[in-house]
This record gives C-alpha cells, structure tokens and sequence, in this order.
C-alpha cells in the first residue's frame, strides 16, 4: 500500500523544484551524493539550531515547517581547512614570531568569507608548535578532511557544539545544496515524527552537545562571533505523517546510544545504521509505488571464497530492488493518466491548453511547447526519467557501498555482501546483552529484511525449495557464525548452541 | 596372533562405524563378545549420586556437546536406583524410577528424542519447579537442543523464568539455575585433561592386552616390533603422558572442550593408526606385512596423535584441535640444526641431543629409513630424497615434542615446535599458579601490559608501570591514538592495579582494577596470552594476527567505557594531553594548554 501524502508546500517561484515527481514520493528531498556521514551532520546542525529554539525534534508549527538557522563558522573552517602551510612554516621558520608572522600573512593573503583577522589566536597558544599540533589533530579526525572537496565542504568531526555548521558555496558563502543536499532534513523530521524525539536528544545531547568537552573548546578558542542574521532555511518536506520506518530507525538509535559505548565512538555506528534505514526508505517507497507492497529482501552474501547459489541470489535480489525506484517514476505518472480527469481532457475541446495545465498542477513541470496531450506526456515521462536517474535513482549503489551493506568483491556485479564494520553495527543495535545465533538471523530479517540463513531463505519467494539452495544458505550462515567469533561478537558454547554478544552491554 | 579385544578396542577408533561411541551399542558388543569395555570414572557421577540420596534432591539438567557421556550417566543413575535394563532399552523417552526416600524420579535420556507432544513434561517441570512441589527429574540433553526445546513452549511466565535461568547458568558457566531447586551440570565444562588421563590408565590396563605378550611380535628390535605393541608401550610413558595432557589442559584453559568420545578417538588412534591399513587403524592380521614392508614405523604413535594416519575427508574435532598446535610444521633454527645435523654435529650440545632423543630410538627415531634420507639430504642428492626427508623431518619435530625431558624443555626452547611459543611458560607460570592460589610473577603482567599499551596507543612503547588509556580524539579503536584519555597504575596505587587471577569458573584473566571499585576484566587464554607476548616482543599487532588484534581493541573499549565511569573533576583551562614516546621509549603525557578567548559567544 501507498502511506497517505502529506500536502505539497509551497515554494518561491525561484526555488521550486523544476519538478515533483521524486519529491512526492521521498521528500524534498534525498540526494545520492549526501553520504551518511553528511547526512547526520545536517541533522546535527538542524538540531542545534531547533534546539536553541527550545523544539529539538520537534515540528511545533505543524508537519513540514522547519525553519532553522545552522552556523557557519567560517573563522574556524579557514584555520583548520584553508591553511595548509603550517608544516612548512615550522620547518621554515624556527623563531616564534618568526613563525606567527609568517603564518598570520599566509592566511591573511588566503583567507575566504571572513572580514575579522586571525592574529588575536596566537593569545591562546604557548608556542606555534602547540597551535600547529591541535590544527593537526582537528584535521585527521575531519570528515572529508583528506577529501579533495572545496575547503567550505569539509567539517570537523562534531566534537562538540562548537563544530557543528553548515556545507557552504567557496566562494559566494551560501548554502548551495552541494553537500548539504536536505537528506539530513528529511532525517531529522523523521526523528521529529519517531515519537522517540525527546529521548533521542537526551540521548545525543551529552555526546556531541556538551559545550565542556576538551576538544569542543578548544574548537571554541578559535572561534570569533558570527553575524547570525540571515534568513532561516525553510521547505523541507517528508510526505508522510506517519511510517513504521520512523520509530524503527529511533529505536535503532535509542539502542546505539544506550548500549553504553565510551565516547565518541558509537558515533561511526549511529551514522552506518541511519544511513541503513534511509536506504530502505528509500527502497520501501519506491517498492510500494512501483507495485503496492513494502516488504523488502535483501539476500546477503557473507563473502565466500567461490561462487555459490547465494552470490548469484544475492545480485539477483540487489538488481531487482534496483529497478524499484524508476519503475516507481513510471508507476507514479501512470496513475494520474488513468483518472478520469486525465481522459476528460483527452476529449476535451482545448485539450492541449488543459493538459499543459494539468501536468503544471500535478507535476510541477511546464513542457517546452504546448503540443498534443500525447506528446507532452511521453516528454514528462522522458524527462522524469533522466532526472532520476542522474542523482536520486543512483541512491542504492552510491549508500549502500559507503555503507558496508554492497560490494563487488570476487565478482563484476554489485551484490549485498556486508562488510566487518557493517555486522558490527548490527550486533550492536540489535543485540542487547545476548541473542541466540538464529534468532539473530531472523532479527535481522524481521527488521531489514537481510535474508542470510536457510530459514530466512525459506520464508521468502526468492529461492525454490531446492535442498542444494537451503544448503547454501545453511553455509552462508555458518560463515556468518565464523566472521563474528572473528570479531568477538560471538559465544559458541557447542557445535549447536551459539550466540552472539554484545560486549558492550553483556554482564 | 589374533586378539578379539583389539578388534573390538578399534571400534572405538575414527571408522564409520565406531559403535564403541554410544552407550547403547557399548553395552551390546559386551554382551555379544564377553569382552570388558574400556573402564574409566566418569565424570560427575558421584555428585549426581550424592544429589539423589538427598533427603531433598534437587532435580537436575545434563548438558555438553555429542560425546560427552550424558546417556552413560542417565544410565548408571537409572541401574543404580534399580531401574530394569529392559525398561531402559524400551521404546519409552520418559521413564521413572524410585529414589531410596520412595519418591520418583523422571529420567529423559535425550530431549531431542521426545515428539511435540511429550514436551509437554517441560511445562509440568517448570511448574513443578515454580511451585516447588519435590518433583524430581533428570534431563539429558546438548546444549542447542536444550535452549530450542524450552524455547517452542510458549512463553507463559513459569517457563520464561525457568528458561532463562537456564540460560544463564549454561552462559555463564554456573550450577545453580536461578532460585530453582534445579542444578546444570554442563559436561563441557569438565577439564578433558584429567578425563585423558584416566582413560589412558583404563585402556593401558585392559586386560585385554595380556594376550599380547605371547606374540612373537612383541619385540623392541628395531625393524621387528608390532607398532601396535610399541605403541601401547611409549602411550604408558610418563613424559609422553603429560605432554599430551598439556596440550589438553591449554585447550581447557582455552574453552575448547573435547567430549569424552573425542578422547577416546584420539588414544584409540595413537595406538591402531598406520597410514596403510584398512581404515588407516591396524588389526593383528595386519602386522606381518607391515613388518614385512619395512613401514611399520609409519603407526607411530607420535604422528597418530595428530591424526596424521587419517584420510578422511573430514577429521575428528580432535585431531583439528590439536593440529592447531602446528607441531611438526613450526620449529626454530637450533632443533631443526640439532636434528638434520644429527651425530655429525660439530656443536656438542646438539649432538648430545640428538643422541639422547633421536638416535637412542631405532624403530621410530633415527631408524633406517631417517639416516638414509638425511644423508642424502646433507650431501643434496637429488629433490626426491629431499621431500622424503623434510617429511620425516616434520615427523621428527612431533615426536621430539613428546620424548624430550622435563629438564631440557627450556634450553630445547621446545614449544617453539608449537605455534604458542608461550604456551609452556602459560602452563607453568600462570595456570599451575593460578590453581595453587599463587601469584604470577611481576614479569609477566609487565609484559603482557606492555602488550596491552602497544595496541591502545598505536606506539611501540616499552612501558610497563602503567596501563594508558588514549583515542584518536575522536575514536578509541584507531590504529595511533594520541589523545590521553587517563593511565592505570599496575602496582597498587589507590585502587587501581592490574593483576591475573582465577574467575568465578576457575579460568585466568586479566582484571584492571579502577577507583571506586570499578573494573574490567579479560579472560586470558592461550591464544591472547600469546598474541600480547608476541607483540611486546616486537610483533606488530595488527598484522600478527587481525581477530586477535580486533578482540583487544573490544577489550580496549571496555576499559575506556568502565574508566569513564569514575567522576573526575572538571579542569579550569583547557587541558589536551597529547601522548608520545621518550628517548627510551617510554609513553610520556604532553599537555598542551589552550587559553580561551576572551569574547563571549
């Protein structure tokens, strides 16, 4: 079935989307190139900035009326990302102000976006050594430090509240939806609409919102005041009110954050598994325009040295799921050219005018050329198609590999083929304390939809009761067993009882 | 010669058909051939007797992997209260006997085999065990089996609560299930060393045997001997016993149990095994031709022990276990030196060696065939010569492990035959010391913390006074951490320490003891005791070996996450310590402070 849509929001003539097609189905909106990791950072700026407001995850206003105002800290940016002579300074340079003065004209001569100087920092240093240190370590833990990315699109790992800010254009400082495509919009409403919001936040708040953390201060002693007065972010739309998906990715998150990790390093696993449920939304969606159900299988390959029935399923069941979106697109013009509205136009005396305008009204898109109905809508279809296919319809292979969750190892396909990283962040979401080895299977069929053992193999249309096929699975499985004891994830007490632990939480 | 006992002691051997496994088929081969099956106490049976004559027995639930012998025991129980040996072998699952106070008692001999509809007698458990109602039974069952049958029953409160408290005990190794008159005997967790041993002495003293020493095989002369004989032999000498026992007792000491079947296997093997025999076990028929084609030495028992003999597509559990130890394939350049060498050996010690250990054995040492294909080796004739030799070479190192005496293990550096080059010092310095309720030496939790600082901080640091806690700023499990998180002193210091001792089950760990009673702890067995000798002796952790290298950045964090628990005040400046190394490679704080600016945000 179809969840109930939302209404459409309205936009400024300038901002509208050329047309609303995929935003219908998955929100204003998902981008492939936004990974998890930028993801979650927009989310965690958004957050700040609602939290401010004293309404973090919440839509107070009603659905789809976020209006927040993220940081720049364009000051700090430059210092940590647009100032790469430091080490050449040091060994250039050997008396103090020798150095500091050579590094103030440096970064005076390259600095971008920021009116107020840099030379009040060197009050907060003992030595340009010290201060070339601390720029180090901010830099190898970034997100995206080491990338080639314009400097304004890389970020610091959000130490704390003090590192949090908004990807921006290098040169004209606006937010040009590079990177910070909206993907962490509709993750945050999602979390708004949970019913878990405020537990999350108490949750997240003392790890990345605690202003008394080290290295979020020292993040601070390089800040300077900000003019704040710009003009909030607004239209971000997630269609539905209400989906199961909601309150599984809190619960997902509520048991990350509990499961007692020190520090910051449940952070790398909230990220892997938000980035899971937005690929299965996105999956979910466009499996219920494309043919009516939600249900989704993804048959995994825990990787075996040879090629086995499991491989070939496994790329089987990534290729399917692969066509959903699009054949969505399709799905989705389809049933307005099957209303009655559609064929009364058709019979209409001025049926190109009405047509142009219908397909205005409900797609957003104006053709080229008034023309016959026919004609306009095989170019809507067209033009939907490639416009889905440059970034949204890219989703699923450019997630899930980043991810962990898709690999091509050992083969020329892309398959579900989970990485050690990637079961780590299951055992730990899904495992509290201790759980059987199969019913962990089953967990994770039940919530994802990963199908791995034979009796997950079973319950599913994709393999025939062929013994050879279950056996297959039965291996799978074992290797499974295998890759976590591998990991420390796994308890065999004898070669019929297993189970998997969480080292975190078990006694 | 034809001895009717080793025909039927093979069955116990690694064939298809090893009857000798099950109790059932045991007690109808005795009745069939009038032969005495292998005698050896079992294990639990007297605690299980001293239970049942309670005035109030707890009931009682038998578990472990195939093998273990919990038919054996369900049987002794049942002939011991007087059950009939003809209700036994009936068709019924569910059989009840009279304890000596009148009341009954339910016996299962295998869960798994009662239909749907006889599990039924699991909720009558469960409720009699809610109610305490003095019912008493006694269920056998794997452990797999156990947890399934309990968890296909539903989920009414009286067997949720039963259930998991059965789990518990069976996870967490404990007897005790919850507040239930209800016991688990995990037969898994009995220690397979003693078992070996006292099923050594039950098979070394069959009787069965004695018709042997009328055989004209029964000869030392080297060439002549029944290897099944000389086998017999070399399995009642002492220092072969108790190697081999050490290599048990470091699988126990590792959780890697083997079933009571798996021994038997294992000693039946030692003695019957040759390569070109029928099912690669020798019967007496066998032993002329063998004798005859000069390969008799190939059933040595030195070799079988590794299931070396077998050719089966599948080893016994065993056999897989023990040749993880790699004897034969690991060595160090002085044994190797000391063995091709041989009595040529410009080095006196070695030769001395070789001859006492080697060269004193004609039939399975330095034999015909050995001194042919060394010397041919030493003077390169020709690669053929060659593989015969490194095979026998290998063969060498195995028996070596088994014949060299105590008091030359050390300067031997003989486990280095192994791939636990620690393993000898494991058993002597930190188990046997641990079971004596002793100290471990200040050497060895110095090194094994240097180890642990290596792998927490990414630096090859050679400090040992404390234990340092560091990320990468923004994660604990990164290859280099440079951020001190706090330190733990290894001398007592406050309440802070870091010692090895004996846990709840009688196992070693590693326990870091924080302030306010908080700690972490780490079971220590053979393969992390090793991987954290290797790497304070230089190996670099993460390519020495990736699992071992993940399960102590998991323990890593476990420290972190228990170290954070302790308040600590908040400092006025900004303090980040930075960690590196000194000139002597000892890991040194360097905090670097920052002063904040002055406007307010």
């Amino acid at each position: 079935m179809i969840y109930p849509k939302l209404p459409r929001i309205q936009f400024g003539a300038e901002r509208a989307p050329s047309m609303w097609i995929d935003e219908a189905i998955w929100g204003h909106r998902l981008y492939d190139e936004q990974t998890p990791w930028l993801t979650f950072l927009e989310l965690l700026s958004i957050l700040l900035s609602e939290t401010k407001q004293g309404r973090g995850f919440k839509e107070v206003n009603g659905y789809n009326t976020l209006s927040y105002s993220p940081q720049r800290l364009l000051h700090v940016r430059n210092i940590v990302f647009n100032n790469p002579k430091m080490k050449k300074i040091m060994s250039e340079q050997t008396s103090e102000d020798g150095r500091w003065q050579t590094w103030l004209a440096e970064i005076d001569k390259g600095k971008a976006g920021v009116e107020i100087g840099f030379a009040s920092i060197r009050k907060s240093f003992n030595s340009f050594e010290e201060f070339a240190w601390v720029i180090e370590l901010l830099r190898s833990s970034s997100i995206e430090g080491t990338s080639n990315k314009r400097f304004t699109s890389k970020f610091l790992f959000p130490f704390g509240p003090d590192c949090l800010y908004e990807d921006l254009h290098e040169k004209q400082f606006t937010n040009d939806r590079r990177f910070f495509a909206r993907t962490g919009e509709l993750a945050y409403l999602m979390l708004c609409r949970s019913g878990h919001g405020d537990e999350i936040l108490k949750r997240l708040q003392p790890i990345v919102f605690d202003r008394t953390k080290p290295l979020n201060q020292l993040v601070k002693t390089l800040r300077v005041k900000e003019d704040s007065s710009r003009e909030p972010h607004e239209h971000a739309f997630l269609p539905y009110a209400d989906l199961p998906d909601y309150e599984a990715l809190a619960y997902d998150w509520i048991a990350l954050l509990t499961c007692g990790m020190p520090g910051y390093d449940v952070l790398p696993h909230v990220v892997t598994i938000l980035g899971l449920h937005m690929l299965l939304y996105f999956l979910k969606r466009g499996r219920e325009h494309a043919d009516g159900s939600s249900e989704m299988q993804l048959v995994c390959e825990i990787i075996a040295p040879k090629k086995t029935v499991v491989r070939e399923l496994s790329i089987e069941s990534y290729q399917m799921n692969n066509l959903y979106s699009t054949d969505a697109i399709k799905q989705y013009i389809q049933n307005f050219t099957e209303s009655d509205e559609w064929k009364n136009i058709l019979s209409a005396g001025d049926r190109s005018r009405k047509a142009a305008e219908f397909i205005k009204e409900k797609f957003s898109w104006e053709p080229e050329n008034l023309s016959e109905p026919e004609v306009m809508l095989r170019s809507l279809k067209e033009n939907a198609r490639n416009r889905h296919a440059q970034h949204i319809g890219k989703i699923h292979s450019n997630w899930a590999r980043p991810l962990g969750l898709v690999s091509r190892r050992g083969t020329k396909a892309l398959r579900y083929a989970p990485t050690d990283s990637f079961l780590k962040s299951l055992v730990f979401t899904v495992v509290k304390n201790r759980m059987e080895f199969q019913m962990f299977l089953q967990e994770l069929y039940m919530r994802y939809g990963f199908v791995i053992g034979r009796h997950q193999a079973e319950a599913t249309s994709l393999i025939g009761s062929r013994k050879g096929d279950l056996q297959a699975f039965k291996e799978n499985a074992q290797r499974l067993e295998m890759r976590l004891v591998s990991l420390g994830l796994l308890k065999r007490l004898s070669d019929a009882c297993a189970y998997v632990i969480n080292p975190y939480t078990s006694k | 010669m034809n001895n009717a006992w080793i025909k039927f002691f093979r069955k116990y051997g690694p064939i298809p058909q090893n009857d000798n496994m099950y109790d059932e088929a045991i007690r109808r081969a005795v009745r069939r051939h009038n032969i005495q099956q292998v005698k050896f106490e079992a294990p639990y049976l007297e605690s299980l007797i001293k239970n049942f004559i309670l005035p109030d027995p707890a009931s009682i639930i038998l578990t472990g992997t195939a093998g273990d012998g919990k038919t054996f025991l369900c049987r002794e129980i049942w002939e011991y209260y007087g059950g009939s040996p003809a209700v036994w072998n009936n068709d019924s699952k569910i059989k009840q006997v009279s304890l000596k106070n009148g009341r009954p008692l339910t016996v299962i001999k295998d869960l798994s085999e009662l239909k749907e509809d006889e599990k039924t007698i699991l909720k009558e458990m469960a409720n009699s065990l809610t109610k305490n109602d003095g019912s008493i039974f006694l269920i056998a069952a794997n452990d797999g089996q156990l947890m399934e049958a309990w968890t296909t029953l539903g989920d009414s409160e009286e067997i949720t609560a039963v259930k998991s408290a059965i789990e518990d005990a069976l996870v967490l190794g404990r007897k005790q299930c919850g507040d239930f008159k209800l016991l688990l005997f995990n037969l898994s967790k009995y220690e397979s060393n003693k078992l070996l041993a006292r099923i050594i002495e039950g098979v070394c003293n069959h009787e069965g045997w004695q018709e042997c020493n009328e055989c004209p095989n029964a000869v030392t002369e080297a060439g002549r001997s029944c290897p099944i004989w000389l086998n017999l032999l070399l399995l009642k000498d002492p220092i072969f016993q108790k190697r081999l026992q050490n290599l048990l007792l470091l699988c126990d000491y590792s959780n890697l149990h083997m079933p009571i079947r798996q021994l038997l296997i294992l000693i039946a093997n030692a003695i019957l095994g040759h390569p070109d025999t029928k099912d690669q076990l020798m019967k007496c028929e066998d032993i002329p031709t063998l004798i005859e084609s000069g390969n008799a030495w190939l059933g040595n028992i030195y070799s079988n022990i590794f299931g070396s003999n077998l050719k089966l597509r599948r080893l016994p559990e065993i056999f897989e276990t023990l040749r993880g130890f790699g004897i034969g394939e690991e060595t160090s350049n002085y044994i190797d030196d000391m063995i091709i060498l041989g009595a040529e050996n410009p080095v006196s010690r070695q030769r001395d060696y070789f001859m006492r250990f080697i060269a004193s054995d004609d039939n399975y040492g330095a034999n015909d065939v050995f001194l042919l294909s060394q010397s041919a080796y030493l003077e390169g004739e020709n690669e053929e010569q060659e593989q015969v030799f490194l095979k026998a070479l290998s063969m060498q190192r195995q028996r070596l492990f088994f014949v060299a005496t105590e008091e030359s293990i050390n300067d031997l550096s003989l486990w280095n035959l192994s791939v636990f080059h620690y393993a000898g010092e494991y058993i002597s310095e930190v188990i046997s010391q641990i079971k004596a309720d002793r100290r471990i030496s200040k050497a060895i939790i110095d090194r094994l913390v240097c180890g642990l600082n290596r792998i927490f901080t990414g630096m090859l640091t050679k400090t040992t006074k404390e234990l340092w806690l560091a990320t990468s700023g923004n994660y604990s499990q990164a290859r280099v951490n440079k951020m001190v998180e706090g330190q733990i002193s290894v001398m007592p210091r406050r309440e802070e320490s870091i010692e090895i001792k004996k846990n709840d089950n009688g196992m070693v760990e590693l326990v870091v003891n924080m302030d306010r009673g908080i700690a972490a702890s780490l079971p220590l067995h053979l393969v992390r005791y090793e991987f954290l000798s290797r790497v304070a002796e230089g190996a670099l952790p993460s390519s020495f070996s990736r699992e071992c290298y993940e399960d102590i950045l998991s323990f890593k964090s476990q420290v972190l996450a228990k170290y954070r628990e302790i308040p600590s005040p908040k400092p006025s400046d900004i303090v980040v310590h930075f960690l590196s190394l000194d000139e002597r490679s000892h890991l040194v704080e360097y905090p670097i402070y920052v002063r904040s600016g002055e406007e307010a945000l």
